[in-house]
């Protein structure tokens, strides 16, 4: 395994960058900090445009005639149901995440607009972006890489690399190996580096939780790395030995969980500003989610620069940095199925998950600012990590709840965790589909130590820039794979 | 987040965005390898 380049750089990039967070975590923040504000300064435009041609493709290969082509050989049927492939992309697009900012992403924002409109149109606007960051756009990248894969791999039988496309459209020659080697290595570190911030926040997560439900008041740095720890022992062991079923198992159990906690919120919670916050919200989005996908704020102040860029533009790339990883998955499981049902399925339906999720609980910390005297807003502001769990202390069985969420935050990161160091040991083979345990341990434990800088880092925020510095190559992979597709879809109709 | 603008970078940076975008479309075009004519 260690005659293969590609592995030894990626491992020494990665690796490099996780002992530079653990000897000097401020500098590796305030370093990708700086360079993510220079490349937000004078490529946002384009980040913003890209993400709109990835929506925009999506919807025309949908709909255009190019939508019947089979992800698979013509006779291909897909594996799993309809309704069972519904239920993994959900799998897919809940993470760690949609836990995490449930309440506190759209608390944030309200918090920053209060100060330009109303308190009601400031809610409003708040869900509204919020729905933005987490919908059709970050699906539609999603799905514009999984569609590649799929179709490379599924149809064309190629391996399941990022630089596949490349080679096969272009042959192999200096250019494509170079560029395509890139952006092998830039797509696993961006998946490495984007793990890593996910199992942060996961602990930052279920650290807030455990604090909650056994009222310990600033636990500290201890704490934190005894659950980091626990993290680290329970996804080693699946590494291991091959438990494709059981972790399947554990990420349906982890999303079921989720499911069933956003159910008791609705139905304990205020229900009917809950229904009718979704259903504006739904509208809002409706009307103006295709305009949005061009918004800069290029005329705003400093303070909203800085908002569009801390929030919109590192989302944008964070989807990007995903998406090789949400990609292979999807592609996996979509095998056998038309480019239109693929893509339509990909990007409405886990979008319109997410406008319940975030109207659910978006609105449940609403409801706590302006309806009562909640100090959901200070918590938002002091510890956005405990705000979950401070809406839901505001609902009965508050003890099952923040266990059920601790739970359901463990599981994400640990089933993530394994995915991933399956993902990368895989790209690192040369697309080899049963790659070695002892490649899969050699990520893992990278993956743990990424992890591990971004919880010195101490700061959401940190975590954020190290993550959209280790995404920003990837808006041009993604463009260059997608130029690929349709160079060979075009060759699939034409007579 | 934002930084005070250096300009002669920014130009850089967006010059290279450009010229991105001018191979996309060039790779777009070309012929593919294996393509008869």
């Amino acid at each position: 395994m260690f005659r293969n380049p590609l592995l030894i750089l990626s491992l020494m990039l990665t690796g490099g960058i996780a002992l530079w967070g653990i000897v000097d975590t401020a500098s590796l923040a305030a370093f990708s900090s700086r360079i993510v504000g220079i490349m937000f300064t004078s490529r946002g435009w384009f980040i913003m445009l890209s993400a709109s041609i990835f929506l925009f493709a999506s919807i025309w290969l949908a709909l255009s005639r190019y939508g019947n082509i089979r992800l698979g050989k013509d006779d291909d049927e897909p594996e799993f149901s309809t309704v069972s492939w519904l239920t993994m992309l959900f799998a897919a697009g809940m993470g760690v995440g949609l836990l995490f900012f449930g309440t506190a992403e759209p608390l944030t924002h309200f918090d920053g607009i209060r100060a330009y409109m109303t308190d009601s149109r400031a809610a409003e606007a708040a869900l509204f972006v919020t729905n933005f960051h987490w919908g059709l756009h970050a699906w539609a990248i999603y799905a514009i890489t999984g569609l590649v894969m799929a179709y490379f791999s599924f149809r064309k039988g190629c391996p399941n690399l990022i630089s596949a496309p490349l080679h096969h459209v272009f042959g192999r020659n200096g250019w494509t190996r170079l560029v395509g080697g890139f952006s092998d290595l830039m797509a696993i570190t961006a998946i490495a580096i984007g793990l890593g911030g996910s199992i942060a926040m996961g602990v930052f997560q279920v650290q807030s939780g455990v604090e909650s439900l056994f009222s310990l008041k600033n636990s500290g740095t201890v704490l934190t790395l005894v659950i980091f720890a626990h993290v680290c022992v329970a996804y080693i062991v699946p590494l291991t030995v091959d438990l494709s079923r059981g972790m399947a198992l554990l990420s349906n159990t982890a999303m079921t969980i989720a499911g069933a906690l956003m159910v008791f919120v609705v139905i304990t919670g205020p229900t009917y500003y809950i229904m009718s916050a979704i259903v504006g919200a739904l509208g809002d989005y409706l009307s103006q989610v295709i305009p949005h996908g061009f918004q800069t704020y290029t005329y705003f102040d400093e303070n909203v620069g800085n908002w569009f860029q801390a929030w919109t533009l590192t989302y944008m790339v964070w989807w990007l940095a995903w998406s090789p990883f949400v990609g292979v998955f999807i592609a996996r499981i979509s095998k056998g199925r038309t480019i239109r049902e693929y893509l339509l399925g990909v990007i409405l339906v886990p979008t319109l998950f997410s406008v319940f999720w975030f109207g659910v609980f978006g609105s449940l910390g609403f409801f706590g600012a302006l309806k009562t005297d909640s100090i959901v807003l200070e918590v938002v502001r002091n510890n956005i990590n405990s705000t979950t769990f401070f809406v839901l202390d505001h609902l009965p069985l508050k003890f099952l709840t923040t266990a059920a969420t601790v739970a359901a935050a463990f599981l994400f990161v640990v089933t993530s965790v394994v995915s991933a160091a399956f993902v990368l040991s895989m790209f690192s083979s040369g697309g080899d589909l049963n790659p070695t345990t002892r490649s899969k341990l050699i990520w893992g434990a990278l993956l743990g130590a990424l992890g591990l800088v971004m919880i010195l880092s101490d700061s959401i925020d940190a975590v954020k820039s190290i993550i959209a510095l280790g995404a920003m190559p990837f808006v041009f992979i993604v463009l260059l794979i997608l130029v690929c597709l349709l160079k060979e879809l075009k060759k699939e109709v034409s007579p | 987040m934002t930084p005070d603008v250096n300009y002669g970078l920014d130009t850089i940076l967006n010059l290279w965005v450009f010229v991105f975008i001018g191979v996309l479309i060039w790779m777009y075009r070309k012929k593919d390898h294996g393509d008869e004519d």
